[in-house]
């Protein structure tokens, strides 16, 4: 019996590619979410059509290759962890400098959820274009998808100032080299 | 990061608006008085 030979990966672009593509969608979501929530009005419609659509699509392709993405790429659809978060919470309260190192929980919490209010908030919006019933379940959507890029804001900045914080504050005094407390291992 | 990230929103806002807003005035299609109307409106807004 032969065993059937893996499928062929398909080629990926570099990581450094999948990084300017992520700051292109970012742009793109957050200029296009900011023209769209100012030309909500009937007067400007076709603004707001314009930007409402360049952020469906920005999400539709982001969520394709997240989708399609090889382990470890920067691609990967955030994996929240409810048990990772609260490991987090606890390092801020305690002030351990944990929470504000490399890539902290909460933010993938903060994609996951950003993500999907802005799918939410665009089909919703398509679908009230067609049916005026459904306006007024889009702009509930808007109006929470406002305050969830409030907080993330507050939380890219916080935990931002955090770091800066540590880095500015004196150095620990050093430990007495014959002193065995503090000594790691 | 923080700060390129900032600029590449700045220029995509600037950008959308403006793609947006030239295409509502194609959409309207109903000449000089109806751009400076929108603009009006849009700036009013
Ligand atoms: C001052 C404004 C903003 C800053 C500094 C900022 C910064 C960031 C940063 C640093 C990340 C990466 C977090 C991570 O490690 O996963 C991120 C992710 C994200 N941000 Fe923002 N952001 C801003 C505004 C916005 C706005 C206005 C929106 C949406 C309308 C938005 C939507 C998103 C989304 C959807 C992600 C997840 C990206 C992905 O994984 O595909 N952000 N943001």
């Amino acid at each position: 019996m032969t065993t059937p030979s893996p499928s062929p990966r398909l080629p990926f672009p570099s990581k450094r590619a999948q990084m300017s593509f992520l700051f292109l969608f970012h742009a793109l979501v957050s200029g296009g979410f900011i023209v769209a929530y100012l030309t909500g009005d009937e007067d400007t419609y076709g603004m707001h059509l314009f930007a409402g659509y360049t952020v469906l699509i920005a999400v539709a392709v982001r969520l394709a290759l997240g989708l399609i993405a090889p382990d470890g790429s920067p691609l990967r659809l955030p994996h929240p962890s409810r048990a990772a978060l609260g490991q987090w919470l606890g390092w801020l309260v305690r002030g351990d400098s944990r929470a504000w190192r490399g890539r902290p929980a909460v933010l993938s919490w903060m994609a996951a959820l950003l993500l999907a209010a802005l799918a939410l908030v665009t089909v919703s919006g398509v679908a009230a274009d067609a049916v005026s019933k459904l306006e007024h379940l889009h702009e509930a959507l808007s109006t929470l998808g406002l305050w969830l890029i409030v907080g993330h804001v507050a939380v890219v900045f916080g935990l931002h100032g955090l770091k800066h914080l540590q880095t500015a504050a004196p150095a620990p005094s050093p430990v007495h080299p014959t002193s065995t407390h503090g000594a790691t291992p | 990061m923080l700060r390129r990230m900032l600029l590449h929103m700045a220029v995509a806002t600037l950008l959308i608006a403006s793609a947006a807003f030239a295409w509502q005035v194609m959409a309207d299609g109903d000449g000089a008085g109806s751009t400076a109307g929108t603009l009006v409106r849009v700036l009013a807004d």
